[in-house]
């Protein structure tokens, strides 16, 4: 079934030239890790935004098409009610702790108390996330006192917990260190696993390459290539859009340069190595 | 007229947002200026942005917060909330008023901002503290009393000059900010957006003056 | 449904649900008696004390400071109920007899120092003033000192404020210590180039707008993505709402504030006897 479907979305910001999102159509299986890749400016941000209801009900603007979740139509509901629905999760850390929290418990709690689940369960629920995302052992600190990194592991089990089936996720990892993101980047999959639907916006294409099941490649307010990551990776779009290829991608492509051809699109380095090694490479000449 | 008193709607997320912000840089600049020894307080650059971003009420609750803020390390700043809020009050109708727009308007904004600041100080101290009290502005009306000078006129002279530097810098300064939010950022603010909408209209107007021939023809 | 819930339900609770129905919500005491007093019981009782010195002269006032600084003791904060009503009311109190007494023109010459002259009326009247201003001080200090921000907030919420009233004022006393500590860091960078000891005013005066500009417009910027935040985390979503803590209001409470509201009547009643007598 699918998760997120949006028809024919049109949307303009107040105030902004022309349209940021042109006649996007898009549909998201259940479960599915979708990510949006594409340059800077390209309308990933806006594109979640629709997904949540933000834009229009937040941003105003001209909005035209429809948005559904699970088959509902967002305009009807209210900006607070689809908060059941879809979680979102932005690029600063720093700007998504509540601000009313003394701790990272109360943190996580704060979602569910506003959505009035009874007090048992909420501690039930905190322990898990707590567990689950590896911040157990800061339950008591202030959010304010955390490093980026762990504030966005904060900021997304507060949002996890909630157990919307869709999250969007909006280059979470962009302010962060390499072993912070693939913290975030781990978390993401528990919650996939979970049988949520993600999708996410990031521009580590290594990282994208390896979670996803499909990628989006948005350009100029458009979808302009859509499919597995193998598909969008060499298509030419994705080039000429000045997408930075995964590193293994890159490599095998050089390799073809050179005579080597490496069957398939391997999407990480090791499969690349695999593949290679595998004896099933064709050395011309 | 009737959107001036819809209070509750001036009380959107973003404007609830932003009191907590302005009570922290009232205290800040506040602690800033005295850090930095100068003769001003610039103890309101908060409520001033504020009540220019979301107009009077919004402004007159982060007045009045700061001040109760102010309190709790000395207890006799407290009936200078009242006043704090008014002023903020002030502001806000001011910037609904579109007060704030160009030079000519900001100088009569100032100038009423301080008077209403001078009348309540004056009217305040008089009630509350009987006219003295330790403050810089009362011990100077104290001094020109005895130089001879009669108890209201010394009053009401040595509040505007304390005033008058303070509030033409708050004001500038709230300006200055407001001037580089983007205008994207203002359009989300109830009063904000008037800042946003006459600066796109001077944007249109320029580029209407230097292409004069598409002018008529876009219109 | 468990064993807390002893006192009767109110029936009444705004938008949250009650939180004495769950062994999983925690009560916030203190342990001390009377900074575990029901906020409202807390705010009534320094209002009261506060009019009450407002209404009658010096006499009172001085009642009024001595229960204020033996509620400050019971509740474990003689120590700064002292501190800072020495430093602050005590102080003001003191410029306020001596500014009355010498520039209140006054037919009765008390004596003469320097350019002053004291007057008897002078003296009265500034006697009235600061008893006026250490009475309402000193209900003031005495709420500083046993009202908890946290309890307060909680006790607003259960008396069905709006959750975006309690946010601002749980928010404001969070982020003043954070905006400290930026400011700190541009602080630094300033005294580094030694502008704050620096003799020129023009020079400490054009220092401050790029320290503290900033810090605001930063701070505006993320505003929007923090209304979304809290948006996507249900702050507006309708219905009810858990607390996992709650303050109690307990019958005790309740009779204290009427006890108060009764004694205010009485005290308004003498007050206005003794005017018409
Ligand atoms: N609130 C807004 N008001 C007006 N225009 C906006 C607004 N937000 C974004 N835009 C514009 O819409 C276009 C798409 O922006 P968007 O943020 O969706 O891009 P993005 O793909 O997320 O880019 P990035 O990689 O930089 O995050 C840009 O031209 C941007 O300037
Ligand atoms: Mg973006």
């Amino acid at each position: 079934m699918d998760s997120v479907t949006l028809t024919d979305v049109t949307y303009t910001y107040p105030g902004s030239e022309g349209p940021v999102l042109r006649d996007i159509n898009l549909s998201i299986r259940a479960g599915e890790f979708c990510s949006i890749i594409g340059p800077n400016g390209a309308g990933k941000t806006t594109l979640c935004a629709a997904i949540r209801g933000f834009v229009p009900k937040f941003y105003k603007g001209d909005f035209e098409g429809t948005v559904r979740i699970k088959g509902e139509d967002i305009a009807d509901a209210s900006i607070g009610e689809i908060a059941r629905d879809v979680g979102f999760v932005f690029q600063n850390p720093f700007t998504q702790m509540s601000g009313i929290t003394a701790s990272v418990y109360d943190e996580l709690a704060f979602g569910l108390r506003n959505l009035g689940v009874p007090p048992a369960q909420i501690r039930e629920r905190v322990e898990g996330m707590l567990e689950l995302a590896g911040i157990t052992a800061f339950r008591d600190r202030d959010p304010f006192q955390l490093s980026g990194g762990q504030q966005q592991r904060v900021a997304l089990a507060a949002m996890l917990i909630m157990e919307q089936d869709v999250i969007v996720i909006d280059e979470p990892t962009s302010q962060l260190d390499p072993q912070s993101t693939d913290d975030v980047f781990a978390l993401i999959e528990a919650a996939q696993k979970q049988g949520r639907t993600i999708v996410l916006v990031e521009h580590k294409m290594g990282h994208v390459a390896r979670y996803s099941d499909r990628v989006v490649l948005m350009g100029e307010g458009r979808i302009q290539a859509i499919g597995t990551p193998a598909d969008v990776f060499t298509d030419p779009a994705a080039a000429s859009h000045g997408i930075t290829l995964p590193e293994s991608i890159e490599l095998a492509q050089r390799l073809a340069g050179h005579g080597v051809t490496v069957p398939g699109s391997p999407l990480t380095v090791p499969a690349l190595i695999g593949a290679l090694s595998g004896g099933s490479h064709h050395v011309a000449d | 007229m009737s959107k001036l008193f819809a209070i509750k709607q001036d009380f959107t997320l973003m404007a609830i947002l932003l009191i907590p912000i302005a009570v922290a840089v009232n205290f800040v600049g506040g602690s800033l200026a005295l850090a930095l020894k100068l003769p001003l307080y610039l103890d309101s650059i908060g409520t001033f942005i504020v009540a220019m971003l979301a107009g009077p009420w919004v402004g007159g609750v982060t007045g009045f917060l700061s001040l109760l803020g102010v309190s709790i390390t000395d207890p006799t700043s407290l009936p200078w909330a009242v006043l704090a809020a008014l002023v903020g009050v002030v502001v806000g109708t001011l910037a609904r008023g579109k007060m704030f727009l160009t030079w000519g308007r900001i100088i009569s904004s100032i100038g009423i901002i301080v008077l209403v600041s001078v009348a309540l100080v004056v009217i305040m101290r008089f009630l509350f503290f009987g006219g003295f009290t330790t403050s810089g502005s009362s011990l100077v009306a104290a001094a020109m009393m005895t130089a001879g000078m009669p108890f209201w006129f010394a009053q009401v002279l040595s509040s505007i000059v304390s005033e008058i530097p303070d509030k033409t810098i708050t004001v500038l300064i709230a300006v200055f900010v407001i001037r580089s939010i983007s205008t994207r950022t203002l359009l989300k603010f109830g009063t904000g957006s008037i800042f946003a909408e006459y600066r796109t209209a001077r944007k249109a107007k320029k580029k209407a003056a230097a292409t004069p021939v598409a002018a008529g023809t876009t219109n | 449904m468990s064993a807390s819930a002893v006192s009767p339900a109110r029936t009444s609770r705004g938008s949250y649900s009650d939180p004495r129905e769950s062994p999983a919500t925690e009560v916030l005491r203190t342990g001390n008696g009377v900074r575990d007093l029901n906020p409202a019981t807390q705010l009534s009782l320094a209002g009261g004390l506060a009019l009450t010195a407002v209404l009658f002269g010096p006499l009172c006032m001085v009642i009024v400071v001595t229960i204020c600084l033996v509620l400050s003791a019971l509740a474990g904060r003689a120590r700064p109920f002292l501190t800072l009503f020495t430093r602050t009311i005590l102080i003001l109190g003191i410029a306020i007899v001596a500014l009355q007494t010498f520039f209140v023109p006054g037919t009765t010459e008390l004596f003469s120092w320097w350019l002053f002259t004291a007057t008897a009326e002078g003296l009265a009247a500034g006697i009235q003033i600061a008893s006026r201003v250490l009475g309402v001080g000193a209900s003031v200090i005495l709420l500083i000192q046993i009202l908890n921000l946290d309890r307060l907030v909680l006790d607003m919420e259960q008396r069905g404020m709006s959750p975006r009233a309690t946010y601002v004022i749980t928010a404001t006393v969070n982020i003043i210590p954070q905006m400290r500590k930026q400011m700190g860091v541009i602080m630094d960078a300033q005294k580094s180039r030694g502008v704050e000891t620096d003799s020129n005013l023009w020079v400490r005066t054009q220092a401050f707008v790029p320290t503290i500009g900033p810090l605001i417009l930063n701070s505006i910027m993320g505003v929007e993505e923090k209304a979304l935040t809290l948006e996507s985390r249900g702050f507006s979503a309708t219905g009810t709402r858990t607390s996992l803590r709650y303050v109690e209001d307990r019958p005790r409470d309740k009779r204290l504030r009427v006890l108060i509201v009764c004694a205010l009547v009485a005290i308004i009643g003498v007050r206005i006897v003794l005017w018409i007598l």
